[in-house]
């Protein structure tokens, strides 16, 4: 079996894309960033298959145009938010249920599916409040997890980072990453704050429609000069360690705060 | 523009009492912040006082009162449903009933004060990406030529440039034109970069409001009552607690380096 589950070949896209290589391979952890305007979500949705390409992106040796649709959404779970969050059911167990009914599994395997999401998300204290009352982070942990009900292959999300506290941040990414190594459930999620990608397996930066950086999160964001140019924030414990070499006062990228203070002042 | 709120109740916030000084840019944290900014802006009617200038709010005087406070939503709603960014400015200055000597200048220079050229007027509005429509919101906010800014989430999906040529704008604004701003988000960072003056809320009510510089150096208070500290604050107080290092409080990363590389 081939390894590789999006394969991006020479994908041209109006005046957005000209010539852009990506390949990603299974189980991963995938981050796209960049500044406004540079084509993070219209990639995600040539990714997902949203917008049609011809010849261009793969999808398991199949071109993404040639597979059913039907077939093809069976295996993704797409979170792109619009600007209001809105839900069809009255309490977010009914539109979780909802969702879960339309599957075809047995009654047992439907509860089964129902208790694992809810506790996976955290959703327990919410489980009989209306879903468009809740807090917007709220609101996007029922999206994820309407998302990744049907144990999908692949993940897209699209900033879904936006307006959330630190807490509320943290908290959905260790989920996602759980999702990642359980289920190995490749995920691509295109995000604003560099923040977020540090913990994730690779990372693409794009300008205007290229890849102009990619790899390892560590090794990238280290580039402060290409980082501040695309006019991108550094994180800051990333940005203080990198200022703090060049006065020579350490040596490597440290990530945390308590280490940082020891090493500098022993 | 100042303000002072007292004794105002709205569902399920009691009690809020607070000023906005005037010529200020103050920041709202926590949760309630946004009915907080409906309720500034007159879109929602509480119960108490609200005080513009010693002016109170009535319903008689409230239509005046729009005209005087722009408020910018977190996300861009076309909510005029016109096609182009010319029809959506000529329809907020219709419905507003401005008068303006020369409209199509007006709406040139508001564009470009927020950094889009007048090519701009003829594009559809859908095909405006995410900082461009943030721009726009900017630019029609301006044409009332407000006293008082209220930005609920400003930068939330925007990139460095755009947030510093916004933030540089804003200040701008309020250095020259005296215009109040208030803004309210999650982002604890975002708010001790920019903000002079900081109102947390919590359990519904304000917990405490002051200079943000004063109230984040405080950092134990902010923790115990489960707030977010910025990166820069947090790293100085644990420089400062578990080593005894003198440093200060700053806000820019480069000086805290050089306070660091003082004293190591």
């Amino acid at each position: 079996m081939n390894n590789i589950i999006l394969n991006v070949k020479n994908l041209s896209y109006k005046k957005i894309f000209n010539d852009l290589n990506m390949r990603v391979e299974k189980g991963t952890f995938i981050a796209l960033s960049g500044a406004n305007n540079c084509g993070k979500t219209t990639l995600i949705k040539i990714l997902s298959g949203l917008v049609t390409t011809e010849h261009m992106v793969k999808f398991n040796d199949d071109y993404l145009e040639n597979i059913n649709k039907h077939i093809l959404f069976k295996k993704e779970g797409i979170v792109i938010l619009n600007d209001q969050i809105n839900f069809l059911m009255n309490t977010v167990q009914d539109e979780i249920s909802f969702v879960i009914n339309n599957l075809t599994l047995s009654e047992e395997k439907k509860q089964e599916r129902y208790k694992k999401i809810i506790e996976l998300f955290n959703l327990k204290k919410y489980e009989k409040e209306n879903p468009d009352l809740l807090k917007r982070s709220e609101k996007i942990k029922i999206l994820l997890a309407l998302a990744v009900l049907d144990n999908p292959e692949i993940l897209f999300l699209d900033d879904i980072f936006i307006m959330m506290t630190k807490a509320e941040k943290k908290e959905i990414l260790a989920i996602l990453k759980k999702i990642n190594k359980k289920e190995k459930t490749t995920i691509i999620m295109s995000v604003n704050k560099l923040d977020e990608t540090i913990d994730c397996d690779y990372l693409y930066l794009l300008n205007s429609g290229k890849i102009i950086l990619e790899g390892k999160p560590l090794t990238i964001l280290k580039d402060d000069n290409i980082i501040n140019r695309l006019g991108l924030d550094i994180p800051f414990m990333i940005d203080l360690s990198v200022k703090l070499k060049d006065y020579d006062l350490l040596e490597d990228i440290i990530l945390d705060m308590d280490r940082m203070v020891d090493t500098l002042w022993k | 523009m100042e303000i002072t709120v007292k004794k105002l109740a709205y569902h399920n916030l009691t009690d809020l009492n607070f000023t906005i000084p005037d010529k200020e840019i103050v920041g709202i944290i926590g949760e309630g912040k946004t009915t907080i900014l409906r309720l500034l802006n007159g879109l929602l009617q509480g119960k108490g006082t609200i005080k513009y200038n010693n002016q109170k709010l009535t319903l008689k005087n409230k239509i005046n009162l729009i005209k005087r406070v722009s408020f910018i939503n977190s996300t861009f709603i076309n909510q005029f449903l016109v096609n182009t960014v010319e029809e959506h400015m000529i329809f907020y200055m219709q419905y507003y009933k401005l008068n303006i000597k020369n409209p199509q200048k007006k709406l040139e220079d508001s564009l470009k004060i927020v950094g889009l050229n007048k090519a701009y007027l003829k594009r559809n509005i859908n095909t405006l990406s995410t900082s461009e429509k943030k721009q726009l919101q900017f630019a029609t906010a301006l044409l009332t030529n407000p006293e008082l800014l209220l930005l609920d989430e400003p930068f939330a999906n925007l990139d460095n440039k755009t947030e510093k040529r916004l933030t540089r704008l804003l200040n701008q604004l309020n250095d020259r034109f005296n215009i109040n701003v208030v803004i309210a988000s999650n982002d604890c960072n975002m708010l001790y970069k920019y903000t002079k003056k900081i109102i947390l809320v919590k359990d519904n009510t304000i917990l405490k409001e002051g200079p943000t510089k004063d109230i984040y150096s405080d950092v134990e208070y902010i923790i115990r009552n489960s707030f977010e500290v910025p990166d820069i604050v947090l790293f100085t107080y644990k420089a400062k607690t578990a080593k005894k290092v003198k440093i200060d409080y700053h806000r820019d990363i480069r000086d805290l380096i050089k306070d660091i590389y003082k004293h190591v």
